[in-house]
């Protein structure tokens, strides 16, 4: 294909601008945002959190919390930006819980962590390229069947997950010898985790391939026509999606010692798959501190409801309703909105019409 | 020489509809301008959609020697053909600048290699990226609104977006669907002029187009299509005295 390259060619249909025009005009606007501030808000908050919260429970729920916001960040790159739904959330989670608890006794933590990463990496990949041609909703149902096969195989490979009785043993984290073997010190490992996830996505955004991912997106075979590879795009960005539900997945595995099919399923009774959709949804796609701001909430609720037990599924259904029905664009458009409105308030300005 | 698009018997049959009936035809390399005229609903849009892979197709396609798979979006757009749609197709979620950097040609440290571990050089690459589509922009008279979201855009400032971005792609040809429709008199003789300098420079087009004066100002060929059939080819003039295409035109003004 010797048409690809961009080779000289007599008619060059661009005019040389002069460098103060361009210096004036030519940044994308994503660079003028300031996502950086979303980093140090998380940041600030899981540095302080420790204050507040007291008691090995409680750490665990905030490790859970964190657990979920990687996931979340993880299916926010799929869906919100891949423009792909899928329900193999679990499944991904899962081979990176296991893969860590193999790689993770002999290659110790860094080593299985990484292994966890690429090895989810690549089952995501595969997942999007095996069904490259499946529309949207083929897709979904499709990673639905494709997460409980990839279940099943976990469950009967006893060899290497240990089946029903699961995987025990996991040897805690530990980096350059440092040993994280207390509730707070776990805690500020996954937060850490987290930050890196966050500013992976912000990173992302503010760079060339959150741009081509996002035309590819929204106008299918219009991209293709404008020369951009879509389906090689759309391969990485839901293996980068997976990725970051492997990491979870092996954070899982270490902080808890032991690994078993159960905790991939469901979480207080909503299946893991669904919880992280509601998470990125209440939290909103339409920024990168949606997926962590809405798993933040539904971990934590469900310790708020424990008192009204009884009201508990009343409570999530009204939840979900109300998100759907009011705030589709979640927590975080409701920011943004309460801005623009303040902006049009600002005196000196001609009343909206 | 062989030309630089040729299309031997291009068909495509929707159901028991055959929208484009074996048609063929070749526009040569270095600015070659060749218009695509006829009734609504005669195959125009369709047959350049067979040429850019969106609909399945019969028949043969090449680029400059070289066969093109049919049937597949995007595989002509590595051979440096590229197009515009009959309704702009521009993402209203993202800027002007960002709608036509999609198609620089410099594809290198655009993935997650470039957003990740190699950042420094995924700057230098966007920098020159950056200057290229403001560059492209400026020839189509939209630099001002580079960072202004599309969906700000009127319809005919759309259009000459979607140019933008072809021509950031340095094509060698260009593929049009009424790039003069819903533009006004001065903005039609505007456009007239740019693609007349695009061509000047070498780059080769097929333009579908109704007003015939926008189509004899820039076309030296133009081909005839009715109910998916070529039933005129040659330059302008003699093709309107023909009867069959006075018969198409006069069929439907009845």
């Amino acid at each position: 294909m010797s048409g690809t390259e961009p080779g000289p060619h007599p008619a060059d249909p661009l005019r040389r601008l002069s460098d103060e025009l361009t210096e004036r005009l030519v940044r994308p606007r994503v660079y003028g945002r300031h996502q950086w501030r979303i980093w140090w808000g998380v940041a600030v908050v899981v540095a302080l959190l420790p204050l507040v919260i007291a008691g090995g429970y409680q750490f665990n729920i905030a490790v859970n919390a964190e657990l979920f916001a990687i996931l979340s960040l993880g299916f926010y790159f799929q869906f919100a930006l891949a423009g792909q739904f899928s329900f193999a959330t679990p499944a991904y989670y899962a081979v990176g819980a296991y893969t860590f608890a193999w790689a993770a006794p002999s290659g110790g933590f860094l080593l299985a962590f990484g292994a966890a990463v690429v090895v989810t990496a690549a089952l995501g990949a595969l997942t999007k390229l095996l069904l490259a041609r499946s529309p949207l909703i083929h897709f979904a149902i499709a990673t639905l069947a494709f997460g409980s096969l990839v279940l099943i195989v976990l469950q009967n490979w006893t060899s290497f997950s240990g089946g029903g009785q699961g995987t025990f043993g996991i040897p805690q984290p530990s980096i350059f010898g440092y040993l994280f073997d207390t509730g707070t010190k776990q805690y500020y490992l996954c937060g850490t985790v987290t930050l890196l996830g966050v500013a992976l996505l912000i990173l992302f955004e503010r760079s060339p391939a959150q741009r081509d991912l996002v035309f590819v997106r929204d106008m299918g075979a219009v991209a293709q026509t404008a020369g951009l590879r879509s389906a090689h795009v759309q391969v990485v960005a839901f293996g980068a999606g997976a990725s970051f539900m492997g990491a979870a997945g092996a954070l899982l595995a270490s902080t808890a010692g032991f690994v078993d099919l159960s905790s991939f399923s469901t979480a207080n009774g909503v299946s893991i798959a669904l919880l992280v959709l509601l998470m990125v949804l209440l939290g909103g796609v339409g920024s990168v501190w949606g997926p962590v701001i809405g798993a933040a909430l539904l971990t934590v609720l469900p310790q708020v409801l424990a008192r009204w037990k009884s009201y508990e599924e009343l409570i999530y259904s009204v939840i979900i309703l109300v998100v759907i029905l009011v705030l589709p664009g979640g927590i975080t458009s409701l920011l943004t909105e309460l801005r623009t409105r303040r902006t049009r308030r600002r005196p000196g300005r001609a009343p909206a019409p | 020489m062989s030309p630089l698009l040729d299309c031997h018997d291009l068909t495509v049959r929707f159901g028991g509809v055959t929208a484009v009936n074996a048609v063929s035809l070749a526009v040569d390399d270095g600015g070659d301008v060749v218009g695509l005229v006829g009734p609504n609903g005669s195959g125009k849009s369709t047959f350049l959609n067979a040429i850019s892979g969106l609909v399945p197709a019969k028949g043969r396609l090449t680029v400059a020697g070289k066969d093109v798979p049919l049937g597949r979006p995007g595989a002509i757009a590595r051979h440096r053909v590229y197009r515009t749609y009959q309704t702009p197709q521009v993402n209203p979620a993202m800027s002007c600048l960002e709608n036509v950097l999609v198609a620089s040609t410099d594809t290198s440290l655009r993935g997650v290699v470039g957003a990740w571990p190699l950042r420094p050089g995924m700057w230098r690459h966007e920098k020159r990226r950056w200057q290229e589509a403001a560059e492209a922009l400026e020839r189509v008279g939209l630099l001002d609104r580079a960072n202004d979201g599309a969906a700000g855009l009127a319809y005919g400032e759309r259009r000459h977006l979607e140019l933008a971005r072809a021509l950031l792609a340095r094509p060698r040809l260009l593929l049009m669907d009424e790039p003069a429709a819903g533009l006004n008199t001065a903005e039609t003789s505007r456009l007239a002029r740019l693609l007349r300098g695009v061509s000047a420079e070498g780059i080769s087009a097929v333009v579908i187009e109704h007003k015939i004066g926008f189509i004899e100002e820039l076309c030296r060929r133009i081909v005839v299509l009715e109910q998916g059939i070529q039933i005129a080819a040659g330059p302008p003039t003699e093709v309107w005295r023909d009867p069959a295409v006075m018969n198409a035109y006069l069929g439907e003004a009845l």
